[in-house]
């Protein structure tokens, strides 16, 4: 009997051990498992289900960037300098001189970098001195609203205490907001068109004056010429020696001494200086002459130019 | 920390770890019990007292006493019924929990919102204590079987002179 009970309480401790050993290794499975769970990128992936942004978040996203735009200082100055500048034209419609004046005198042309452009380019140049860049007051909002949204979802977690203070949640605001951006993109999108409508009207109408003031006026009615010479250049495409190098451009609206300073950097980022090229244009004539390059096929970039 | 402590109770390493300890106080204390039951003592007093100071301080004790019983020792019958199948019936939960907990970690990526281990492990947890409970009274009630009917007598006699011995 003794036997007896020495061997089934060695074989009841052994089993017991057994167990916490196989018991042990799996929790040690198991803790790497729920470490690696709350280790995520995003709160879909932590719950393991896609949290629903319900429609009205979009069409609440929409209204702030309307009201956002709406507000925008750019829509008052487009507004006023529109006006100013349709107070110029004639009965027609048509640019006088008093357009060219008004563009010549004041501060606009200056502060814009006004160069002789066309019409895209006078447009890109009114807009960025306007300051109104949509894409960034979107993504601000979607940003902020992402942001608060993300915030309510937490603290629903944490009512539920399903959000362990061991929980990572860094990486999770990106992901929802590049989430958020794609669901209310339609939204974001409809905000922006809709509210910009009459800005968009407004700058087409007043870029395309402003261009025509180049192109016509100045030109065929012989006004003053603004100091700004057009510089270009283009890549000859390797047509050059083995070297890169490129055909530099230079338009101008009268007789002009253009002096250009011309610098290379090629694919390794090395800097040449290929020092200045000084050219006599005439009104409205493309003068060109041929730069040298560095190895591989780098860009141009013109430092300065001059019109004395 | 308390998560990661909390998971490393698997349901059989909290069931496992009370057993094994269950064991060896039951076991002793009920060695001790046997003993001192045999110079006089009530062998229930004897597997308390084994629980509460050792079975060998008990042991110690009453080995100064002459022996008084040399017939078969009939255990109470409370350790049969507190000692066998509740400790059978608690490593059956352990082992159902145990499944549970496979079949959540098989199964889809494990969340912290899917993974019901805080309840498992809080579950388990709480009956490790009653599974700590069932296996000492276990061990009283084998160990209880030391001086059965089967066993000769005489087959005992080795034994109290080495405990006597001890005291001489």
């Amino acid at each position: 009997m003794k036997a007896k009970v020495f061997f089934l309480v060695s074989g009841l401790m052994t089993l017991c051990l057994v167990a916490t050993y196989v018991g042990t290794s799996r929790a040690s499975v198991y803790a790497e498992a729920y470490s690696d769970s709350l280790r995520t990128s995003s709160i879909d992936e932590y719950l393991g289900e896609d949290v629903l942004i319900p429609k009205s978040v979009c069409s609440a996203l929409g209204g702030r960037i309307s009201s956002k735009l709406e507000a925008h200082p750019a829509l008052g100055a487009l507004a006023e300098l529109s006006e100013t500048f349709s107070n110029t034209r004639d009965e027609d419609g048509g640019l006088t001189q008093s357009s060219y004046e008004w563009l010549r005198d004041s501060t606009f042309a200056e502060t814009a970098e006004l160069q002789l452009q066309d019409r895209v380019g006078v447009r890109s140049a009114i807009m960025s001195t306007l300051g109104l860049d949509t894409s960034a007051a979107s993504a601000d909002m979607v940003s902020s609203t992402s942001e608060n949204n993300l915030r309510q979802e937490l603290g629903k977690l944490k009512d539920k205490n399903q959000l362990p203070q061991e929980v990572s949640t860094l990486s999770w605001g990106p992901s929802y907001e590049r989430k958020l951006a794609a669901i209310c993109g339609s939204s974001v999108r409809n905000a922006v068109t809709e509210s910009t409508a009459d800005y968009n009207a407004q700058l087409l109408e007043f870029s395309d004056g402003v261009a025509s003031l180049w192109d016509n006026v100045w030109l065929k009615e012989g006004y003053t010429v603004p100091s700004s010479p057009l510089v270009s250049y283009q890549h000859l495409n390797g047509n050059c020696s083995r070297v890169a190098c490129a055909k530099i451009s230079i338009r101008t609206p009268i007789s002009c001494e253009v002096t250009v300073f011309v610098m290379f950097s090629d694919d390794d980022g090395d800097l040449y200086d290929f020092g200045d090229k000084t050219l006599d244009t005439r009104p409205n004539i493309s003068r060109t002459f041929e730069v040298p390059g560095g190895s591989g096929y780098g860009t141009y970039e013109i430092l300065m130019t001059t019109c004395s | 920390m308390f998560i990661e402590l909390l998971l490393s109770q698997h349901p059989l390493a909290q069931v496992g770890i009370a057993g094994f300890v269950g064991l060896i106080l039951g076991t002793q204390a009920g060695i001790g019990a046997n003993l001192a039951h045999r110079r006089g003592l009530e062998w229930q007093t004897g597997f308390i007292l084994g629980l509460v100071f050792t079975g060998f301080l008990v042991a110690l004790l009453y080995s100064t006493r002459p022996i008084e019983k040399r017939e078969p020792l009939i255990a109470p019958t409370w350790l049969s019924k507190y000692g066998k199948w509740p400790a059978v019936v608690t490593s059956a939960i352990a082992l159902v929990m145990t499944g549970i907990m496979e079949a959540i970690f098989s199964g889809p990526p494990v969340t912290v919102a899917n993974a019901p281990i805080f309840e498992l492990g809080l579950v388990t947890g709480i009956l490790s204590i009653p599974a700590l409970i069932f296996f000492v009274i276990l061990g009283g009630a084998i160990t209880s079987k030391w001086f059965g009917a089967a066993e000769p007598l005489g087959s005992t006699t080795a034994q109290d002179s080495t405990v006597e011995s001890l005291t001489d």
